[in-house]
């Protein structure tokens, strides 16, 4: 199960997190109501835990040195001998986005790296407090645009939870379409922007296009390029079927490209060894998503949601950006089956959530990784939401795979996790 | 294996639209919509007079009214003119952005829109600039970074908004126009890859 449910925050059992065992990954912790919040994925259960404890135990990082990444608690690097560090950002046209990291460097070599985060920050869990479901969730999507969807399903699935109500198959084949277009969109997107970092102008030319040919399916179907507005608490708008023919098209062409893109040997050996996470980085740092899966780790919290009943990770083992790449490239494909599958079934809904009282925390998985979120919700109102985006946690896995290497490997080692500073900010 | 690329590209034909630079919208591109009459917004967006296209957020809380498309919805209040009427060099700067406007901005360069094809391109930095595109509300830490990009701009130089966040600042902050002077606004949430272009072309002078 994805969501869990409690009357109020006093109901979550008080656990000390250092008694949680070591392989149930920590995916958040919430400072929420004078209390810390731990959420938790199990995938030998496929279920996602929710504990409480007053503070951070100090000693709780040696256990779980990814602690710090998540809570924002790494310190930059600083000048070491003759390597100096060097800010890269926030206005940078090679990461298109406001925002930094760190680099402490040494000739070529980048010796350690650390993202700056919050020049994107807009506070959209404060803005959202005292609004209803409807305006909160206008804004929860737009914290970070392309994964709005997973977003707006996410909250609305928390909500819905609070105020008992639960849409039927069609609905919820309805919302997996949205995700899978967006997931399709994100994987091609990173696709086009690995080839652009490797100067590859055709393959950038092919997978721009087949991206726009996405967002025009979803603008199509959905009613918005980026889904904005397809769904909220207790409701889905209609979906077109007509333009979700295209993603037929685009599905043939991933299946035509796949032995180019493995042939073209100058693209591939770019990603090769970039930016390297193995199995033991992922356990040791609490790494989920993307990143897990090109390490051969099956984590994916779509096996512990019931919209994704039977779900089967996709896996690679070489665990660098290449692997990355193919594990994005299968599940663009698997996405692509999923939408024309459920096109024809999906339906619009509307129901009343008025009644959602309490506190609910759950986890979807967004295109680079596992989005987390809890909400409250009192007299139909939101009253404090905790929202952690994927990006977030793996802004720092992506400089621990940096580490050592050089400059030039920069943007493939970025491009390939597909990440944002708008979701890791919020 | 390069030539079975460009077999490839040719093999999916010309995608590229006359338009903007001649002939009408494509079909099919389903742009954003904005409230043809004043309605009910939360977000302060309709006022007596009708919906603020550069304010709306195209989220469709309003219910089901009539809407028009924004397709190309510019409000361009300066132009360069000139040399600049033919080639553009353009500097993109994200202040706090959802990063819904930066894929759009990054899209004119598709094969679909083709920005090169118009004369117009991006530059890496602000000191080789005659435009700075901006997307997204300006936070706190991008405020400096915003007057010093302008500053580093040669004259004669203009600055384009572009989505809700950056025209209006929307729901998250300050438009770009607290900071530095605005001339061309292109308007939705986020504007189409062909709405940026016009607004582009629009402060060229074209
Ligand atoms: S679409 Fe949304 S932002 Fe625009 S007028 Fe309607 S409610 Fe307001
Ligand atoms: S205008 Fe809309 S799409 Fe653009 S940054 Fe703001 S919220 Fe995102």
């Amino acid at each position: 199960m994805n969501v869990v449910a409690y009357g109020s925050v006093e109901d979550v059992p008080e656990v000390d997190p250092k008694d949680v065992p070591r392989d149930e990954v920590l995916a958040a912790v919430f400072d929420l109501k004078g209390t810390h919040l731990y959420v938790w994925l199990d995938h030998d259960v496929d279920e996602v835990k929710v504990t409480r404890f007053p503070d951070v135990p100090r000693d709780l990082r040696e256990e779980r040195p990814g602690l710090a990444w998540i809570t924002g608690s790494v310190e930059p690097p600083e000048r070491e001998g003759r390597a100096v560090v060097l800010r890269y950002g926030p206005a940078a046209s090679g990461l298109w986005e406001a925002g930094a990291f760190f680099i402490l460097t040494y000739g070529e070599k980048m010796l350690r790296l650390a993202p700056d985060l919050g020049y994107k920050f807009r506070d959209v869990e404060g803005r959202v407090k005292g609004e209803s479901p409807d305006v909160a969730a206008v804004l929860v999507e737009r914290r970070c645009g392309n994964f709005a969807v997973h977003a707006a399903v996410l909250f609305s699935r928390l909500v819905e939870r609070l105020a008992g109500v639960s849409p039927p198959g069609e609905v919820v084949a309805a919302r997996r379409m949205a995700m899978e277009l967006e997931r399709l969109r994100e994987h091609l997107w990173v696709v086009h922007r690995l080839a652009e970092a490797a100067s590859q102008r055709v393959a950038v030319q092919t997978f721009a296009s087949l991206t726009e040919d996405v967002l025009r399916v979803m603008g199509g179907a959905l009613g918005h390029r980026y889904g904005f507005g397809f769904t909220g608490p207790g409701r889905v708008r209609e979906p077109d079927p007509d333009p979700v023919d295209v993603v037929g098209e685009v599905l043939e062409e991933l299946e035509d490209l796949e032995d180019l893109v493995e042939a073209s040997k100058i693209w591939m050996d770019r990603l090769h060894t970039t930016c390297e996470l193995g199995p033991e980085d992922v356990h040791r740092y609490d790494i989920e998503g993307v990143p897990a899966r090109a390490a051969g780790v099956a984590r994916d919290v779509r096996t512990m949601d019931p919209y994704y009943p039977g779900y089967e990770p996709v896996l690679r083992t070489e665990g660098d950006t290449v692997a990355r790449m193919w594990v994005r490239y299968e599940e663009a494909k698997a996405s692509a089956l999923s939408v024309l599958r459920d096109v024809r079934r999906a339906e619009g809904w509307s129901e009343d959530v008025d009644g959602a009282e309490g506190l609910a925390v759950g986890v979807v998985e967004a295109p680079p990784g596992p989005m987390v979120a809890a909400v409250v919700m009192k007299g139909g109102k939101v009253k404090a939401l905790r929202f952690r985006g994927p990006s977030h946690h793996l802004m720092h896995a992506f400089c621990a795979g940096a580490e050592r290497e050089i400059f030039t490997d920069f943007p493939f080692g970025y491009a390939g996790f597909g990440i944002y500073f708008s979701d890791a900010d919020g | 294996m390069p030539l079975r690329w460009i077999l490839k590209g040719l093999k999916r034909g010309v995608l590229t639209h006359d338009y903007p630079k001649k002939g009408r919208p494509p079909e099919g591109v389903a742009p954003e919509v904005v409230p043809e009459e004043p309605v009910e917004c939360p977000f302060g967006a309709s006022t007596e007079e009708g919906v603020d296209p550069s304010a709306c957020l195209n989220c469709g809380l309003c219910g089901d009214v009539e809407r028009r498309s924004t397709l190309g919805d510019v409000d361009v209040r300066g132009e360069l003119g000139g040399s600049l009427r033919r080639s553009l060099h353009v500097f993109f700067l994200d202040v706090g952005s959802c990063t819904a406007c930066n894929t759009e901005v990054a899209l004119v360069k598709c094969p679909y829109y083709d920005s090169d094809r118009l004369g117009i391109f991006f530059t890496p930095t602000p000191k080789h600039a005659d435009v700075l595109l901006v997307v997204g509300a300006v936070t706190e830490g991008m405020r400096p970074v915003l007057e010093e990009a302008y500053e580093a701009m040669p004259e004669p130089k203009a600055v384009v908004a572009v989505g809700t966040c950056a025209c209006s600042g929307g729901p998250f902050g300050d438009p770009v126009s607290s900071v530095v002077d605005v001339d061309a606004e292109a308007h939705g949430c986020p504007p189409h890859p062909l709405t940026v272009l016009e607004a582009l072309m629009g402060v060229a002078g074209r």
